[in-house]
């Protein structure tokens, strides 16, 4: 019988969180009192994790052990290095089954009301149940998963640590994944160091985009919120194939919200091409060009369906598109990237 | 020693004692001057042409105009500049400006608070004229638009604002209220606009609700110009001849308003019903019109001769051939009309009497009262505050502190919240392995209630 050193959970909170008790808390100059309407919090909401939930959920997260056929990771579909999504307009799931729509990334999930491009899951505990027992995605179920994980040697001392108990229920594992998740903010970005008062953190290029980005010829702002960049809110924009996909309409039922969908987050919007709910748009250049010619109106009917009333045809220079992209650069912030852990090799 | 005494001054007053005058003439830059310019300085723009943009970032800037010999300080966007000027710091303040051809706005805040907007001419941009939006106290008076293809003043998602004696004339829509709370529109004149006066609450915003709007002393007069909004706006919507619209709207008063020659209707209540074509519906925002009185005014000639989609409208729901003074089409309750025979009336069936003596005389400005809470939409529950801010400080999950820890008080108080909060209230020593715990009454019996929830649940 071998020496097993067993992992110790960090308590030490993750980078962007400070010590309150036991617990860490989210720190940014956004919860502070703004003077101006850029440094306004809006969604952002104090929060506090757990350390040791949130080191085992950074192991769940990139362990292949969650899945199935034991293949998949929640990273295979958001992966570090992409914004936490794929780079692909269809996910692959178990079996190489290509869904239909691309992974939504990660990054500041812990700020968001609802989730799923179609908006379905109001938590991210009830989000991830959509991927793990989906039979196209990881393809496992909540009995298998905790089978598994109990099984395993690597897990028992780490839910133990974390939760005070070695049986694993999938209540746990829910809670771990979402700690982790939760930690991924990125909120430190040229952006908003200019917001919070240096001056040359934009490009004079980037600034200039910012002032298209928020004027009232585009009207971006009025969907991609600061400091987030999205509200949440569902609409539809009307990509060329809009209705193909029921969105909205397959959660409410009401057939006047078919092909609406969350609007996304624009924070390190360039790692995460290609764009739109099924990736229909390649580059940043194409999201450009689709907006400026009036979003779906372009494509359909002028009210059939109804393309999002913020959404008209607008006169806009090359030069003005390239800014705005050069904005949506400076909205990139990797700089609490979490480390990949090391998952044990199974046989 | 002066200069520190001097920062002591800064610290109380907020402004500096040394607030500089940054004096621009015609021929250079206003954006230049803001960008010198500290929090609390004014930037002082002489009469001329100034074909720029103005972008304001920092907090408590005035933008001063100098009118002098009938000459006013024009801002030109020779209709290819985006929007006039945009400013998101708090305490912007802008006054004495002829601001006209932009393709956006020609003045929108975003997100600012305390705001003054006054003495304006704003003419011919592409969206609206003057938009503060997302911002808590803001003013809009004395300032005069016209030619624009949406709403003339357009007050976004705002809280506490007074519009007061602006003057709107041949714009799609003269003054729009759209899911704002406490706003006092008052002493306006809206003629020749498709339509006057708008408060609308629309779907698919991060702010579903609008309340609190008084309506009062405004002329609203002969608001029958053919609808110019782009096609596919939401405004192409609202038909020609429409006095005041109050779409979904929800505690809107109009008192003592001259309401005269607009000829789909004087005042219009519908549901979001009405929308269709431009908006799909969103569960958290309620589509029907709910506890809006119409008190007072002086109506004349209202309804004479509908608009088409107005005309269709009403004979279909109401089998009415003719506008009104007053009509309602679709859901609504709790509405009220003061001396309601007075008016002419179409659709209004459902509507109260309002009491004789309602009045919203004694309320002078929304624009002066502090706003008291933000209106954002996620919070941490007050349970989860109290929790985190003094609960975890001895029970934590899965981990014996100074107290027992959070699972095992779930297992005793399991469907008790009740129990918990008693407890914590009055704490009674009952372990001999821990120590006594002190009372937390001083947090009251309703937040001591919401984390025993909070607890219970999490």
């Amino acid at each position: 019988m071998g020496f097993i050193l067993a992992l110790l959970l960090s308590s030490v909170c993750p980078p962007g969180f400070e010590p309150v008790g036991e617990r860490c808390a989210f720190v940014s100059p956004y919860l502070d009192t703004p003077s101006t309407g850029l440094q306004k919090k809006q969604l952002l909401a104090p929060f506090t994790l757990d350390p040791r939930k949130v080191d085992l959920g950074r192991h769940l997260f990139f362990d292949p052990i969650l899945s199935g056929e034991g293949h998949i990771s929640c990273a295979s579909c958001h992966e570090p290095d992409k914004g936490f999504s794929d780079g692909r307009a269809g996910s692959v799931g178990a079996r190489g089954n290509i869904l239909t729509r691309s992974a939504p990334s990660l990054w500041n999930v812990a700020f968001a009301p609802r989730f799923f491009w179609d908006g379905r899951a109001k938590s991210l505990e009830e989000q991830m149940e959509g991927p793990l027992f989906s039979p196209l995605e990881m393809d496992t179920t909540p009995q298998k998963l905790e089978a598994v994980l109990n099984r395993s040697e690597f897990y028992p001392p780490l839910f133990q640590q974390a939760y005070g108990k070695k049986r694993i229920t999938l209540r746990e594992v829910k809670s771990a994944l979402a700690e982790f998740e939760s930690s991924l903010i990125s909120l430190n970005s040229p952006y908003d160091r200019f917001v919070f008062g240096e001056e040359k953190a934009l490009s004079p290029h980037a600034y200039r985009g910012l002032n298209v980005f928020r004027s009232f010829v585009t009207r971006c702002t009025e969907c991609h919120e600061p400091p987030l960049f999205t509200h949440f809110e569902m609409a539809r924009i009307g990509v060329p194939d809009v209705l193909s996909d029921p969105g909205w309409s397959a959660v409410t039922g009401n057939e006047r919200q078919r092909g609406m969908f969350r609007i996304p987050s624009l924070r390190n919007i360039v790692q995460t091409a290609p764009y739109m709910h099924s990736g229909q748009l390649a580059t940043l250049d194409e999201v450009m060009d689709f907006y400026v010619g009036g979003g779906g109106r372009a494509f359909h009917q002028p009210n059939e369906p109804a393309i999002h009333w913020h959404i008209v045809p607008m006169s806009l220079t090359v030069t003005e598109k390239k800014e705005i992209i050069a904005f949506l650069g400076a909205l990139t912030d990797e700089s609490l990237m979490p480390e990949i852990p090391k998952i044990p090799e199974r046989l | 020693m002066m200069k520190w005494q001097s920062a002591i001054v800064v610290l109380l007053a907020g402004t500096p004692l040394w607030a500089a005058i940054h004096v621009v003439k015609p021929g250079s830059s206003i954006q230049k001057a803001v960008d010198k310019a500290q929090p609390g300085d004014t930037v002082q723009v002489w009469p001329g042409e100034y074909k720029e943009s103005v972008v304001v970032d920092k907090p408590k800037i005035k933008l001063q105009g100098v009118i002098k010999d009938g000459k006013w300080p024009i801002l030109n966007g020779e209709n290819t500049k985006n929007d006039g000027v945009i400013a998101s710091g708090s305490g912007f303040h802008i006054e004495n400006f002829h601001i006209h051809h932009y393709k956006g706005n020609g003045v929108m805040t975003q997100a600012a608070d305390d705001v003054v907007i006054r003495h304006l001419i704003v003419a011919d941009t592409g969206i609206y004229g003057i938009y503060p939006t997302r911002g808590n106290n803001v003013l809009v008076e004395d300032t005069v638009s016209w030619g624009i293809a949406d709403a003339a003043i357009y007050i976004g998602m705002c809280n506490y604002v007074d519009v007061r004696r602006n003057e709107v004339f041949q714009n799609v829509a003269g003054i729009e209220i759209e899911n704002s709370h406490h706003v006092l529109v008052e002493e306006n004149l809206a003629h020749n606009n498709s339509g006057g006066i708008l408060v609308f609450t629309l779907p698919g915003l991060p702010v579903k609700t609008g309340d609190d709007v008084i309506l009062r002393r405004n002329f609203v007069v002969n608001n029958n110009l053919a609808n110019f909004g782009a096609p596919g706006s939401l405004v192409a919507s609202v038909p020609p001849g429409s006095g005041i619209i109050l779409l979904a709207a929800d505690g809107v008063k109009i008192e003592d308003n001259i309401i005269r020659e607009n000829k789909s209707g004087g005042i219009i209540f519908t549901d979001l019903t009405y929308m269709d074509s431009s908006t799909a519906p969103d569960a958290d925002t309620d589509p029907s019109f709910d506890n809006n009185q119409v008190l007072g005014n002086l109506f004349f000639h209202n309804g004479y001769s509908p608009d088409n989609k107005v005309r269709l409208l009403l004979i279909a729901t109401k089998f009415a051939f003719k506008g009104a003074d007053v009509m309602a089409t679709g859901k609504g309750k709790k509405n009220c009309i003061q001396a309601g025979g007075r008016a002419s009336h179409v659709g209004l069936k459902e509507f109260g009497a309002c009491p004789t003596n309602a009045t919203t005389n004694s309320l002078t400005s929304m624009y002066a009262q502090k706003a008291p809470v933000s209106y954002e939409k996620k919070k941490m529950e007050p349970g989860e505050q109290v929790y985190v801010a003094v609960c975890s400080g001895c029970h934590v999950k899965g981990l014996r502190r100074v107290g027992p820890a959070v699972e095992e008080i779930q297992k005793k108080y399991a469907g008790n919240p009740q129990g918990i909060a008693d407890f914590a209230f009055y704490p009674k020593k009952v372990r001999s392995d821990y120590p006594a715990m002190p009372s937390q009454g001083h947090l009251g019996r309703a937040k001591l209630k919401a984390v025993a929830e909070y607890l219970l649940e999490n």
